[in-house]
């Protein structure tokens, strides 16, 4: 029999993905130029849904490493849907951020003059790393070939791991950014990566029905690492405001007080990791309560991606520099236009089609023992 | 006629030197550049000429003159500060190019290979001086009204954005939708000038004769004596990047 799928969702990820049709042509047409980025503000909202996807892409990495290096076994029937769930973050996150290039056509140069000193070289390598060995995952368990999916669950945990540290390492090389720049934020967006990911996969367990008893064990991970995560980056807030240099100090006040503290505040803060954290206790014969504060905790994940990449952006490199030369592009406000809107809701409605029709098409992936239809 | 004024105009000097470093071997020639904040008086003369120079499009710009206030009411102070490329001896934007579109040249100079790049920014977000720009590919007239006739109509006015970027020796065509469009741009020096005898155009255009250039492996250049001035600083010397570019404060 095959799965339902549930329409108000399906119809709500084609308005996504016309939407991202929109992006799409935009890039094609402007390339950067659709976008209301600038050289002062070089990333925005490409960057931020790239981050976003990247790290919903780490329920993989996380559901192998407690399965086979920590002895989870009930946790091994979400092996698929956590592959599945990792495969379709990447191929979002891959697009977020080929859009955002501003000659996406010369990518093959990563591979032709690839320069070694770069930490995008390496995000480079390790975002096609862990997207093979996903495929490979993936494979293994649609064809039920569980030798092949042991062995590819092992080979995504160094993988996995190397990659959310060198998207943190991406930014702590960036010393002309203070707010980025530091030993902390490599970890942070390790921590970060296993928070959402894992909470996309114990929020899609129990949605698509795959294992609840597995969803309320993941719940428990998920509140762990939220407390891990939200004590890094206290720690991460704390030195930078310590440090008390100048350009870091104003830019920690804009990211508190500036025209986008609502998403660290409101959305970050109080949805995604306050509510979580009150709700998450209250979960253990509740795997539908557990589900909705791991959804709170990926829309949080929105807003502190924001907070994080663009707020360091608002603060001049020389005092004065934004005052020295006027044109829009040389501003330290940034917006998104129409079409990065777009292809931030388009990414994400390709993501929710992925995930809507994924029972349908991926029975394989998504398990063998759908529970009972009624929510718990 | 007193010793302490100038008997030529240190332009005169610096070509008479940039003849000397051009004889020499180019691996033994290191760029550097030095701005007198004293003789600076912010007319912006350097950053148009640049722009007019390169053929930069809208918002995009090599050498912006930030103007800065110094001390407290009453004792308040302003004084300018243009910014061209550090060209750093060990610069951060390098260093990040996940495809060396990006690299020092023997003289020291840091420059982009705009048929590499692939537009990621990177390298703007890694300066620590903003001295870099995204080319986002915007045209001085794209909102300009047509007037048959008249001088100051589009067309007209678009034959200045006709004119070929002459960056780094090469015909980059007319702006359109090829190279530099898309990619990180940044100060050269002028290395297309210099390829050809003159000095940059920032330091020809300077009518306070502010900005000095030339070899700083030439102890007799002007370059050299003012770097070893107790004036000389550099911007961000905290950051270690080692810049070419000096102050005189």
């Amino acid at each position: 029999m095959k799965a339902s799928v549930n329409k108000p969702l399906l119809y709500l990820s084609c308005i996504g993905l016309a939407a991202l049709a929109y992006g799409v042509v935009d890039v094609i047409i402007h390339r950067a130029g659709g976008t209301n980025l600038g050289s002062y503000v070089p990333w925005g909202m490409g960057v931020v849904m790239y981050l976003l996807f990247v790290g919903f892409s780490a329920g993989g990495l996380l559901v192998s490493a407690l399965t086979e290096l920590f002895g989870y076994r009930q946790l091994k029937p979400l092996g698929g849907l956590a592959t599945y769930a990792a495969l379709v973050a990447e191929v979002c996150a891959g697009i977020a951020i080929a859009s955002d290039l501003g000659r996406y056509e010369r990518m093959f140069n990563f591979v032709l003059s690839p320069s070694l000193t770069s930490p995008m070289f390496w995000m480079f390598v390790f975002f096609g790393g862990v997207l093979v060995v996903s495929l490979l995952k993936a494979l293994a368990f649609a064809r039920g070939d569980e030798g092949q999916a042991v062995l590819w669950s092992w080979v995504t945990i160094p993988v996995g791991l190397c990659f959310y540290f060198t998207n943190g390492f991406f930014f702590s090389v960036l010393t002309g950014h203070g707010l980025w720049s530091g030993p902390v934020v490599p970890l942070l967006f390790v921590a970060a990566a296993l928070v959402c990911g894992v909470a996309l996969v114990c929020s899609l367990a129990w949605w698509s029905r795959t294992d609840w008893d597995a969803a309320v064990l993941l719940s428990g991970v998920v509140l762990r690492l939220l407390v891990v995560f939200a004590i890094l980056e206290g720690v991460w807030l704390w030195i930078n405001w310590q440090g008390g240099r100048v350009e870091t100090t104003a830019a920690l006040a804009n990211l508190a007080a500036g025209p986008g503290a609502w998403a660290f505040w409101g959305l970050h803060v109080v949805a995604g990791v306050v509510l979580p954290l009150i709700l998450l206790p209250q979960c253990r014969n509740n795997p539908a309560l557990a589900a909705w504060a791991c959804l709170f905790i990926l829309a949080g994940f929105a807003g502190a991606r924001w907070a994080f990449v663009v707020p360091a952006q608002s603060v001049a490199m020389l005092p004065g520099l934004e005052t020295a030369w006027q044109h829009p592009r040389l501003l330290l406000t940034y917006l998104p236009s129409l079409a990065e809107w777009c292809m931030a809701a388009g990414v994400s409605g390709l993501a929710l089609f992925g995930f809507v029709m994924g029972p349908r098409l991926f029975p394989g992936l998504y398990g063998t023992t759908p529970q009972p239809s009624q929510a718990r | 006629m007193s010793g302490s004024l100038p008997t030529e105009d240190p332009l005169v000097r610096m070509y008479r030197e940039l003849k000397r470093a051009s004889a020499k071997d180019k691996a033994q020639v290191k760029w550097a550049m030095v701005i007198d904040q004293a003789k600076c008086i912010g007319c912006h003369a350097c950053a148009v000429a640049c722009a007019s120079e390169n053929r930069l499009g809208p918002g995009v710009v090599y050498r912006p003159v930030i103007e800065q206030e110094t001390g407290t009411y009453p004792n308040v102070g302003r004084r300018f500060l243009p910014r061209p490329c550090m060209q750093c001896e060990n610069p951060p934007c390098v260093a990040v190019c996940p495809v060396t579109a990006t690299y020092k040249n023997a003289q020291g100079v840091t420059v982009m290979d705009y048929t590499r790049c692939i537009g990621c920014r990177y390298c703007i977000a890694a300066c620590p001086y903003g001295a870099r720009c995204a080319d986002f590919g915007g045209f001085y007239t794209s909102r300009t009204a047509e007037s048959p006739g008249q001088v100051q109509g589009r067309y007209a006015a678009r034959a200045y954005e006709k004119q070929n970027a002459p960056e780094y020796g090469r015909n980059w065509g007319e702006r359109g939708k090829g190279s530099p469009i898309g990619n990180a741009r940044k100060c050269h020096f002028c290395l297309h000038r210099l390829a050809v005898g003159q000095l940059p155009s920032c330091v020809t255009s300077c009518v306070g004769r502010a900005t000095i250039f030339g070899d700083r492996n030439d102890p007799a250049s002007l370059v050299s004596e003012l770097i070893g001035s107790p004036r000389a600083t550099t911007l961000k010397p905290e950051l270690g990047t080692r810049p070419a570019v000096f102050y005189l404060a």
